[in-house]
């Protein structure tokens, strides 16, 4: 064959597929297998599954708990389970009698210090009997009791702002024992509020306890 | 007695129960995330609805009568695959079986008078545990309506001697059998009840005959159903050798629990209910010892219900929609000793007696059905919600197509995702794997929590883990690219 005709057969080639209809490449992906009835899960005070690790939140020496035994107002003032004292009454025990049930959608308590504060970490625990994450955790502190101006927010993992607080880079997280503390960097106000909406398990909102650690603005 | 089937009264009282309890069964179907098993049975209808051959297989699987029987219903109504499939097309199967359950009662007034079967039709049509599990995707309705078309054809059998009833209930033996394996069960309490209520009667002798022509036909209507009509014969070769399994899966594999369970469950379900069938249970066995000389169906019924109950107990292998069987069986003797209770009353008030005995039971019943079937009834408190599906996880296709699109290439790993089959039922391009593949290149990645670490690992930088609830206690983690 020569350098002509090779050329020839070339662009036939070439023509030929191009001129060929191109279709999505389509592969055939694994079945899913079928099971029994699942087990009920038991597991009281699970490890979270992903192992990061949490660098520790750095406070001035002499903070102390705000919170503790301070009013707490929420958006459901007349909560399905238990009460709004349970908040801030120092009991972190996971079982029923310890944490107060709010409706479901999105909810918030409010704790009120009191006074101006400067707060470096708030730690909250929703739930910890059982493996769960709630959604659109929003931690904000104010000195506006209504937040609605000089609203500081310290966490906020709602990613597509769903809440409507605005979108937060925080991520979501499984509740364990150790509850969640949250760098509050110094923010100074008397108000700190707790926004969540359903999670995992149901569509409800609950808490266990919440601590502010602080110290009383000079 | 009159002949059951003129008695217009009655077919009129039992159809109004029937119209209720399909009420009862078909309201707000959806508004309960599929449970695993229920997305089970629909994938598994999916494949037949698309062309598959059904192959049974003992293992995690029961009979195909279920499919067989939904099949016909879902075609009507244009549903050819699993993505065409909603939830209440599917559960409206076991409404429908659990409401024409009440009906055949009629076929047994003869053996039980008229008030005790329009009473058991009234306990069936409202007690929670059998509204709740009429709601479900399961294979319990149809059983049970399986089941109990055997025993009134046979009963009929025994009145009126035509052998169009003998093969009837050897069709419904046969097709109970083909619908749960736990039928050997309730093959083994009627034979204890047969044995000892026919050392009291002669008729007995008479019933050999047409036994043989009732087990032919049941193993005819089995071995057809096994079968896959005629398509997968292996089917029927396994039907008998996976009661080693079954045996095996008695033990418990995880749903062991005390012999005393199923009392547990009825009692939380609502305790003003149970202990008042109780009582009328009781009454119901002593009317069937002192009645004993008569026709032996309350006997057969009590001592049936109570060695089903015994066997149920005792197996440790235990959830809630198993009582339901003894519970069916042991309501139609309560309702037979309300029937004689009411009978000591003075004549004149007589009805108004019967009226406040169904009121005094009804209006607790009624309140915990509406408090477990409909108000809660995926809460961890409800004794009949047992591992449900949280609505969690009915959030996760609205997620997958805002980050993704339509058409994302979806791959869930792990061996704990069900029911994500049904939730992603929609989705064209997804892949399941125990372990997690060689490529990791899906827009979407879902992991269970025994290989999340790996996941988590491989895929790295630039992808944003979320979390989904598929049970109480149970996640499934999602990553999503960062840049979507």
């Amino acid at each position: 064959m020569n350098k002509t005709q090779t050329l020839l057969l070339t662009f036939a080639l070439v023509g030929s597929a191009l001129a060929q209809e191109m279709v999505p490449l389509k592969t055939d992906l694994p079945k899913p297998l079928f099971v029994g009835t699942p087990v009920p899960v038991k597991l009281p005070n699970l490890e979270p599954p992903i192992q990061g690790r949490r660098p520790p939140v750095m406070v001035p020496e002499g903070v102390e708990n705000l919170a503790l035994g301070k009013e707490v107002t929420a958006s459901d003032m007349e909560p399905l389970l238990g009460d709004l004292t349970l908040i801030t009454d120092g009991d972190k025990e996971g079982e029923e009698g310890y944490w107060v049930e709010l409706g479901p959608d999105l909810q918030w308590v409010q704790i009120d210090l009191g006074e101006e504060a400067d707060i470096y970490a708030i730690a909250v625990w929703h739930y910890h009997s059982q493996a769960r994450v709630y959604h659109d955790v929003i931690v904000q502190i104010s000195n506006d009791p209504e937040f609605k101006e000089g609203v500081t927010t310290v966490f906020n993992n709602d990613d597509d702002n769903s809440s409507g607080l605005g979108a937060g880079k925080d991520y979501a997280y499984i509740e364990t024992y150790e509850g969640r503390v949250i760098d509050a960097k110094g923010t100074r106000g008397r108000y700190v509020r707790l926004y969540s909406k359903g999670n995992t398990s149901t569509e409800m909102n609950h808490y266990i306890e919440v601590e502010v650690f602080g110290k009383p603005a000079a | 007695m009159e002949n059951p089937r003129r008695d217009w009264r009655l077919w009129l009282a039992l159809g109004i129960l029937a119209l209720i309890a399909f009420v009862l069964r078909s309201t707000d179907l959806e508004s309960r995330p599929m449970h695993t098993d229920e997305a089970v049975n629909a994938v598994i209808l999916g494949n037949v609805l698309e062309g598959q051959v059904y192959r049974y297989d003992p293992e995690d699987r029961h009979g195909p009568t279920l499919y067989f029987f939904a099949q016909p219903w879902l075609r009507l109504i244009g549903v050819d695959s699993l993505a065409q499939m909603e939830a209440w097309q599917l559960r409206l199967v076991p409404a429908f079986f659990g409401a024409a359950s009440i009906l055949l009662l009629g076929l047994l007034v003869d053996g039980l008078g008229r008030a005790a079967v329009i009473g058991a039709g009234l306990i069936w049509a409202v007690y929670a545990p059998v509204v709740y599990f009429s709601r479900v995707f399961i294979h319990e309705p149809l059983f049970h309506f399986l089941l109990l078309l055997a025993l009134a054809a046979a009963w009929r059998w025994d009145r009126d001697r035509k052998w169009g009833w003998m093969v009837l209930a050897g069709v419904g033996v046969g097709l109970a059998q083909a619908t749960k394996e736990t039928a050997v069960l309730v093959w083994g309490a009627g034979l204890i009840a047969v044995i000892i209520t026919a050392s009291t009667r002669e008729r007995a002798a008479s019933w050999l005959p047409a036994i043989f022509i009732g087990i032919a036909v049941a193993l005819s209507a089995a071995v057809v159903a096994f079968s896959s009509f005629g398509q997968n014969w292996a089917g029927v070769l396994d039907a008998v050798t996976g009661y080693v399994g079954y045996a095996r899966r008695a033990g418990g594999q995880g749903h062991e629990k005390p012999w005393f369970t199923y009392f547990i469950w009825l009692w939380k379900a609502g305790p003003v209910a149970l202990c008042l069938l109780s009582v009328l249970l009781v009454v119901g066995c002593l009317r069937a010892w002192v009645e004993r000389h008569r026709d032996g169906l309350p006997a057969f019924l009590a001592l049936s219900g109570f060695a089903l109950l015994m066997f149920y107990s005792a197996i440790p292998y235990k959830t809630p929609w198993l009582m339901l069987a003894p519970v069916m069986v042991l309501t139609m003797v309560s309702a037979f000793g309300a029937d004689w209770l009411i009978g000591f009353a003075p004549k004149v008030v007589r009805p108004w007696f019967a009226v406040v005995l169904a009121v005094a039971w009804v209006l607790p019943a009624a309140a915990s059905t509406k408090r477990w079937c409909f108000e809660r009834p995926i809460d961890e408190r409800n004794p009949f919600a047992y591992s449900p599906t949280v609505t969690d996880v009915r959030r996760l296709p609205e997620w997958i197509r805002t980050r993704a699109g339509d058409d994302p290439l979806i791959q869930v790993i792990g061996d704990d995702y069900w029911p994500l089959p049904w939730e992603l039922r929609r989705f064209p391009r997804v892949g399941y794997w125990a372990q997690p593949p060689e490529k990791l290149d899906g827009d979407i990645v879902l992991a269970s929590a025994d290989v999340v670490d790996e996941v988590s690992k491989r895929l790295g930088e630039g992808w944003r883990p979320g979390f989904f609830g598929l049970r109480p206690g149970v996640l499934i983690l999602s990553f999503s690219r960062e840049a979507l």
